[in-house]
């Protein structure tokens, strides 16, 4: 009888143990000593961490790269095509010539708001079960990088940085259901909020106009937050998918698909000094220069 | 239990956090991560009995909440864990008389693991849309027991060699 008092007694304590530790954190909020607990262990934590990634990661690389040889040869057939069609297309440029120039133009314009990026890789990504999307990624505050940054790639907005070490930094991503972005639609202006679903190919959009126009394939652009922190102006999040107006609300909300693919982030970079100049939505990408591949096998 | 025995507790359990996120989340595996810390949780529990169950949960709880780029809230982890080593080491299978039987056990385990963390969240934390969990369930149960098949026999292996187990070890209510 004794044994078994001292088995209840063991998981008693530690759930008492947890539960206290889920409370204190709670009541904490910001800035207060656990926080600062987890911080040291990250710490920590993170130069094992990137030793361990650095001597797992060519065993992953085989591992992805042996289930995508089964799509490679699907994709090089494609390739081909697209090259003949590309080809054609060269033929008849002089045309295409004058609009790239013009382009140029509003590049240099929209060069003149472009960000100062550091670079980083994924080397850590959270459990799905956990009902919350985050990464971590290999540049900390050696590299300038603080929390509530920006964090974006080649096709648009990641998130933001939360937990920063001195050599990592975690991220959160837009798709996590705790993040919210203020946005707007490109070239009509409308003003919304974006926010994350848990679902890795969809955000909703809020508009704040409830009889604002908006239709599939507008593209959303981040507005920006005050000195760019957490999120500087002018990225692309994603395009609306689909419009749900529901009579005798005040707002109207879409579904948005990000352009980002959250499920294959290896290379992203860090905003760690927003534009001076904020690029106008009106030369911010279009569905076409923002889903270059996508628009040309379609 | 002996100190040794703890130490490779600890050990197993820490490695297998920090390779979660750098290794296995990062397969690409339709559904859930292949979650290798609740297997070892389970298998421990099942060589050894609620107490260590129970105390392989916390402490893989506490690792998993300071370890990034998992940001949940303190505790939750541990709590939920420590229920789930406690229960599977009160069933006590064992797996030197079947083979199928720890690992319907370690299926059903990290089953119920994502519903109670799922609803803790919901508590503690913020409403979870429940609707797509379905799937994160059948493939947490399948990727667990297939897991489980290569990490039991590799933990009995391992407290084998770690001398002889006291009957004490293996307290059940």
């Amino acid at each position: 009888m004794r044994d078994n008092g001292r088995v209840r007694a063991v998981l008693a304590v530690l759930l008492l143990v947890s539960l206290t530790l889920t409370i204190l954190d709670i009541r904490s909020g910001d800035g207060a000593l656990l926080k600062t607990v987890r911080s040291i262990s990250a710490n920590l934590i993170a130069p094992i961490q990137q030793g361990l990634f650095n001597a797992v990661n060519p065993v992953r690389i085989f591992f992805s790269d042996y289930s995508e040889l089964i799509d490679a040869r699907q994709r090089a057939r494609e390739l081909e095509a697209q090259n003949v069609e590309l080809l054609e297309k060269l033929k008849t440029s002089d045309d295409a010539r004058r609009r790239a120039s013009e382009l140029d133009a509003l590049l240099d314009i929209a060069g003149s708001g472009s960000y100062r990026l550091v670079p980083a890789q994924v080397i850590g990504i959270g459990p799905r079960q956990d009902f919350s999307w985050t990464i971590t990624i290999d540049a900390g505050s050696n590299d300038g990088i603080t929390s509530n940054m920006t964090v974006l790639n080649g096709e648009g907005l990641i998130g933001r940085t939360s937990t920063v070490t001195q050599t990592t930094a975690t991220v959160i991503l837009l798709i996590d259901k705790s993040s919210r972005v203020g946005a707007r639609i490109s070239g009509r202006g409308e003003l919304g909020f974006a926010s994350g679903q848990d679902l890795p190919g969809q955000i909703e959009f809020e508009l704040f106009d409830a009889i604002a126009k908006i239709e599939v394939n507008d593209v959303l652009l981040t507005w920006g937050s005050e000195d760019g922190q957490p999120f500087a102006g002018g990225v692309p999040i994603g395009r609306v998918s689909s419009v749900e107006s529901k009579p005798g609300l005040l707002t109207k909300s879409a579904v948005i698909e990000p352009f980002v693919d959250f499920s294959k982030l290896d290379l992203v970079g860090v905003v760690v000094d927003s534009p001076r100049v904020d690029p106008r939505p009106i030369v911010g990408p279009t569905p076409e220069a923002a889903l270059p591949s996508e628009t040309e096998t379609e | 239990m002996n100190s040794a025995r703890w130490f490779a507790v600890v050990f197993t359990i820490f490695f297998a956090v920090l390779i979660q996120p750098i290794f296995l989340a990062r397969l690409n595996l339709p559904g859930a991560t292949i979650d290798l810390i609740v297997v070892l949780v389970c298998a421990w529990a099942i060589l050894k009995g609620p107490i260590v169950g129970a105390t392989t949960g916390f402490l893989a709880g506490l690792f998993i909440d300071l370890v990034p780029p998992t940001e949940p809230v303190l505790g939750l982890n541990s709590l939920a864990l420590s229920v789930v080593g406690f229960s599977v080491g009160m069933l006590g299978v064992k797996p030197s008389k079947s083979f199928f039987r720890p690992l319907l056990v370690v299926a059903f385990a990290s089953v119920v693991l994502i519903l109670l963390r799922a609803t803790l969240i919901s508590i503690f934390v913020s409403p979870i849309a429940f609707s797509r969990i379905f799937e994160l369930l059948i493939t947490q149960a399948i990727y667990s027991s297939l897991l489980a098949v290569f990490v039991i026999p590799l933990i009995t292996w391992l407290d084998r060699k770690l001398g002889p187990t006291l009957r004490s070890d293996e307290l059940r209510i």
